[in-house]
Parts: structure tokens; sequence; C-alpha cells
């Protein structure tokens, strides 16, 4: 990723862990894929994050 | 990108094939700057032309707006001629090799060419690129669009008139249409990796409903009512927001049409005075009708207070019994009643005489004294509401003159308004009916942009507010389903989900407004900088600033940080492009220097000697690659020297015209330019 990106990324350092890691994973999905790619993409980014943020 | 070689064939004036290497070292330590030479019509554009045709298929140029569709020929013309006496077509070959990211490329395209009936018909046959992958595999594209979306990825085709552009015509980066602007915007938007974060948040945006729309369905009771509710406002806010964006574009497009019309009407001597007229009372009464909502705000903000007014009467009373009281000494009272009483239980007054009723006088005295006194709280109360009413009585006069003052001025403003709209409807009649029949055509369109205007800036305000109450109504609904969360316990997963995705996409939406907002701060800093470097003395003194604006276009700032983008002298224009596509490059690469070349035909044409100074002691180290197409007029020996001394010109061409007419490239090293360019007039 470029150093546009590791700005954006520094940017959101302020954000919950949850938040910031489906935010990286939407903008690293975004570097190199269409808009239907990266929500498809998401979707399961966003299961995962969720599933590992519970209690077990 | 950095350009290592151009070749032609048969391309406009150059006939047969012909190469041309460009100087690829390091910028600010190598030999990075090249010069190619040329008489006006030998071929600079020429080459120009070869490179925007190779690398984005364009046929044409936006200087060519003035030549018809058809007329320009790419294939050089006295090679089709002899072709067409034998019989046979002749193909123009462009071929481009450079290198990005470590990567080389090699574009070829070719236009085929014939004589029917006399007249030349031209058609692209080819095009190719090649490039060679990280193992060292060169591979083949052949396919048109693949072509496209492979070099837009190397220099977005929307943007690529900032790095390889006509020196003169530069200076369209600061009159561009606002169409041109909103396209030109969206490039510097990718250039600058914004897009991935508009993919990424649009992307968001659609799981944020996806998941709502599934948890809705998977609901029960209340919850499922709260969680739908919440889907529609969301989607009524997107809804609304977009058709805001919207709404500003075509604000900027009718604007930019209903001055164009302006421009068109000016040109006739006949109206031109009416049209300036109304050009400043239109100003005049945006400015009013601007001065006329800030009042109206200031007085929306006293609303709350100014209810006092309505009890000034009430309050005066209550304030002016207690005031008497106080004024006539019974509050604070001097005596007070528990010491009264203390003294008429032990029949002792404080100074030690009796008192008691065998002694009438003092006895009767105490009794009138406790008569007159009052309880210690009530006292405080009345005190406390003393002084309330006198600070609450101070504040009602300061709104109250607040409120006559202010809607006295919005009273004035408005009248001023009226007027002004007066003056504006007789100069539109005036216009409207002139006897010229293309003047009046031209008036009532203009009269329609301008209905237009008002109807889409009416609209504006309304969608604003229902903006409003959909995020009012949201933040009810959301602490509603929080709390219906609470009671049930838990908050399944899918609920989990659904919050994720809404916050994430808050958050990058967050981050996007305030990255931007840093963009465009840090690009009018660095533009002003390099501004301030290139600017000749005059310029300095009239120039301070230079402001990127919210669609990325420009604005020079007067000293006393005024617009001044309309005074300035062409040459300042182009200075200012160019300070802007430097700054641009460098918040690309996020501080470095980008790798683009600066490929500029006829750099110096409209500037003065000490902006040509400038230019060439910064730019070789500010860009990675430095073209230059240019005439000995604009290019003597005075500006090689300059150029030669800063140790980064490392390739020289001139084009050399031949008998047949046509053009012969010819390199010659740079320690020969001295003797073949000719002197400056400053020098002679």
């Amino acid at each position: 990723m470029s150093d546009i990106h590791s700005e954006i990324a520094a940017k959101l350092e302020a954000s919950p862990p949850d938040v910031r890691k489906l935010a990286l994973k939407a903008l690293e999905l975004a570097h190199a894929n269409s808009e239907a790619t990266v929500f498809e993409g998401l979707k399961n980014w966003v299961r995962e994050i969720v599933k590992a943020g519970s209690p077990q | 990108m950095i350009l290592e070689q151009i070749t032609v064939e048969n391309f406009r004036q150059f006939r047969g094939r012909q190469s041309l290497q460009f100087a690829t070292g390091e910028p600010g330590k190598g030999k990075n700057v090249t010069v190619i030479l040329g008489e006006n019509g030998r071929g600079k554009t020429g080459l120009f032309r070869a490179l925007m045709f190779c690398l984005y298929g364009d046929c044409s140029l936006a200087q060519d707006e003035d030549v018809k569709r058809g007329e320009l020929r790419l294939v050089n013309t006295s090679a089709l001629v002899d072709a067409s006496q034998e019989g046979k077509p002749v193909h123009a070959t462009v071929q481009v090799e450079f290198s990005h990211d470590g990567v080389h490329y090699d574009v070829e395209r070719r236009v085929k060419a014939l004589l029917h009936d006399g007249q030349p018909l031209e058609q692209v046959d080819k095009a190719e690129l090649r490039y060679r992958d990280e193992r060292g595999n060169t591979k083949l594209v052949d396919n048109p669009s693949e072509i496209a979306r492979r070099l837009n990825g190397v220099l977005d085709r929307r943007v690529r008139e900032y790095f390889l552009f006509d020196g003169e015509k530069i200076e369209h980066l600061t009159r561009s249409s606002a169409a041109q602007r909103i396209e030109v915007a969206r490039g510097i938007r990718c250039l600058l990796d914004i897009d991935d974060m508009e993919r990424a948040l649009a992307a968001l945006k659609k799981l944020r409903t996806f998941l709502g729309d599934e948890l809705s369905r998977v609901s029960t009771g209340e919850y499922a009512q709260v969680v739908a509710r919440l889907n529609e406002l969301q989607k009524e806010l997107d809804a609304r927001t977009e058709r805001l964006e919207e709404i500003d574009k075509e604000l900027l497009l009718a604007e930019a049409e209903k001055k164009q019309l302006d421009d068109k009407l000016a040109e006739n001597e006949g109206v031109a005075a009416q049209v300036a007229e109304r050009k400043r009372l239109e100003a005049q009464r945006d400015e009013l009708k601007g001065r006329a909502g800030e009042l109206l705000d200031q007085m929306r903000d006293r609303v709350g207070p100014s209810a006092v007014l309505l009890a000034t009467d009430l309050l005066e009373r209550v304030y002016g019994t207690v005031e008497d009281k106080r004024q006539r000494g019974e509050i604070p009272t001097a005596l007070r009643k528990d010491l009264i009483e203390r003294i008429l239980d032990d029949e002792v007054c404080i100074c030690g005489r009796p008192v008691k009723p065998s002694v009438p006088d003092a006895f009767e005295a105490i009794l009138e004294w406790k008569n007159k006194a009052v309880d210690e709280h009530i006292e405080n109360s009345a005190m406390d509401l003393w002084r309330l009413l006198s600070g609450l009585l101070g504040r009602s006069d300061d709104i109250r003159v607040f409120l006559e003052t202010t809607i006295q001025q919005y009273g004035n403003i408005r009248n001023s308004i009226e007027t002004t709209r007066k003056s504006i409807e007789d100069i539109n009649e005036q216009i409207g009916g002139s006897e010229r029949a293309d003047l009046s055509k031209l008036e009532a369109i203009r009269q329609g942009v301008e209905g237009r205007i008002v109807r889409v800036m009416a609209e504006r305000l309304v969608v604003g507010g229902e903006i409003a109450e959909r995020e009012l109504e949201g933040g009810q609904r959301k602490a509603r389903r929080e709390q219906l969360e609470r009671v049930e316990g838990q908050k399944t997963e899918l609920a989990e989900r659904v919050e994720l995705a809404l916050r994430t996409y808050e958050a990058l939406d967050q981050v996007k407004q305030e990255f931007t907002g840093e963009v465009k701060t840090r690009l009018s800093h660095d533009a002003s900088e390099v501004f301030g470097r290139l600017l000749d003395e005059e310029g300095r003194s009239m120039l301070r600033k230079i402001v990127v604006q919210d669609d990325y276009s420009l604005q020079v700032l007067d000293p006393w940080g005024k617009p001044f983008l309309a005074n300035i002298s062409a040459g300042q224009r182009q200075v200012a492009s160019i300070a802007f596509i430097l700054a641009l490059a460098s918040a690309a690469a996020g501080g470095e220097v980008l790798e683009m070349p600066l490929f500029m035909d006829t750099p110096f044409g409209k500037l003065s000697w000490q902006h040509r100074e400038n230019l060439i002691s910064q730019i070789p180290g500010a860009a990675t690659q430095w073209v230059l197409l240019a005439t000995d007029t604009e290019l003597g020996r005075r500006e090689a020297s300059l150029l030669s001394r800063g140790g980064a010109w490392g390739k020289f061409h001139v084009l050399e015209s031949q008998p047949d007419g046509s053009t012969r490239v010819r390199e010659h090293s740079v320690s020969e330019a001295l003797s073949l360019l000719r002197n400056s007039e400053e020098d002679s």
C-alpha cells in the first residue's frame, strides 16, 4: 500500500480495534478490486471480526 | 512513468523511422532533462501529439478544437502520396518505451492511411502493449480497452494534461469549465489514491444496508420495527446526501453556463455595459442575501433567551416592589426575627436593659420590631429574587436592543435586496427586449438558467431540512434499539455485524473528510511555496498565495487575501499551474518526487526571463524528468547556459528540416548546444 494508505491507517489508530481492522481490510481490498468484489470480501471479514471479538 | 524512448515512423512531419532517447537520470543527482529544439512547424507539437496518440489513442489535442474532424492527419503526407502512387496504403507508427514502478513498458500504435478519390482516409489498425513482469517474462496486451486500463493505472488519462502539456495551454488549468473541473477533480482523487477510499466506503455502505435488511428480516416485535425503520431512514439519508452532491454539481454547471452566456452577451457592445452592471448587481444581491442569512442565524440563536421579553412588565413590577422594600430598608432588616424572639424570651435586651410588659416603652418597641421583621429564609429569598431580577432585566435590555437593531438591519437589507432585484429585472427586460433576435434568444436562455439555479437552491434547502429531520429521528430510534438490546440482555451476532459495518463506515468517512481537507491544505501550502519560488519580483509583490478549492481548481490571492486570478498575466497563470502540478506530484508521492515526467511543449513562450530562470533552476530537482520542446527564441544561449550549469541536462535533440519538407531528429551533445543556439534578446 502507498504512503497515502499509511496516512489513512494512522488516522484510524484512534478507532476501536474491530472498526480499524474492518476499515483497513476495506481499503486493502479496494486497492485492486471493484466495489462489488470489495463488498463480497467484506461480508466475510465482518463475520470473522465479530466472531473473533465475541466471548467464546 | 520515466520516458525512455519514442520512435516515430511516417507520423506527421517525420518521414521514415526515427527514434529519440530521453534523459533518465535521478532528479537532483543525475541528468534528467531533455531538450528538443525545433523551429515552428518542425514537429515539436508533432512529437507531443505522437506521445498522446501512443499512450492514450488521442487522435487530436485540446488545441485542435478549431480544426474540423477529419481534417487532421496523423500520417506523413509525402509518404502517403508516394505510397498511393504505387496503389499501396501507408502506415504511421508511434512506439513509446517507458518504465514505471520498476516495470518496463513498450507501447505501439499504428494508423493505416490511403488516398481514396484524392481524399486521405485514416484508421487506427494496431495497438499493442508489451511489459516485462516481475519474473522478467514479456507479456503482450493487444486489447485496446485492456491497454487503456493498464496505462490509466500508470497515468490516469483525466490528469494526463497535468504532466504532458502544451506550456502555453497549461494556463487552462486555471480557466477550465465547471464540467472539466469535476472530471479533473476525479482524476486528482485517483492520483492521490482517494478513489480507493471512495470505493471502500461505497462497499461498506452496501454492506451496512445488506446486513441491516438481514437483521430486519430475522427480528421480531418492536425490535424488528425499530431496525426496519432505521434501515429505511439510512436509505433515505443516503439518497438525500447523494442528491445534495448532485445539486452542488448542477449548481456549478449552471453557474458556469450562466457565465458563458454573459460572456457571449458582453461581446455585443450594445448590451455589454448592461451585462457588466447586472453582474455587479447580482454579486451585490448575493452578498446581501448572505448578510441577511447571517442576521437570521444570529436572531435564531437568541430565540430562547428572548422569551424573557414576553414577561418584561411582570418582571419590572416584581423588581419594583422588592426594590422599594430594599430602598425603605425593610429588607434586609436591621434586626433579625430570631434575635428579637430571644430578647423577648430572656426579657433582657442585648444592652442589658429589661424588656418586659412592666417596662411598656421598651417592650412595645420590641414588639413593633418583631412585627416588621421577616423570617431569615424569606428575607434571603427576597434578596436572591432582587439580584436575579436585576440581572435578568439588564440582560433583557441587551436582548431587546440587539433584536431591535438586528431587525432594523435585516429590514434594511431586505429592502436593498428588493431594490437590487428590481434593478436586475429592469436590465433583464432591457436585454431580453432587444431588437436583435440573437441577443433576446441568449437572454431567454440565460433567464432559464437563472430560474434553474433558483429552483435548485430552493431544493437544496428542502433536502438539507429533510436530512436534519432524518438524522434526529435516526438518533432517537438508535437509542431505542440499544435500549431494547439491553432489555433482552444480549445482542445477536448479526446485530453486532450491522453495528460494526455502520461504525466502520462512519469512521472511514470521517477519515476521508479529514484527509481530503488536509490534502487540499497541503496542496495549497506547497503550491504557494513553489509559486513564490517560481515567480519573478513583480509577481511576488502582487501575489501571495495559491488556494486549492473544493473542486481542485485554483485561486490566486493578492497580499490582502483577495481573489486575484482574473487579473494575473498569462505567464503568471502558467507559473501558477506549474506550481500546482509540482505540489500535486509531491502530494501524490507522499512528499517525495512523483515518478512522472513533465513533458512541456512550448514551455517558455509567455514567460519573463526571471520566470524562465526560476523554472530552469527549480524543476530538474522537483520532477522525475523534464522534457522541453522549445524553439530557439524560447531557449537561447542564456537559458541553455543556465540549464547546462545546473548539471541536469542529459539529452539534446534538434528537429532539422529536410529538402522534401519532412523533419529529421538529430541528437547533439549538450556541450554543442551553446554553439547551435542563438543569443537571446537579453544578451544582444
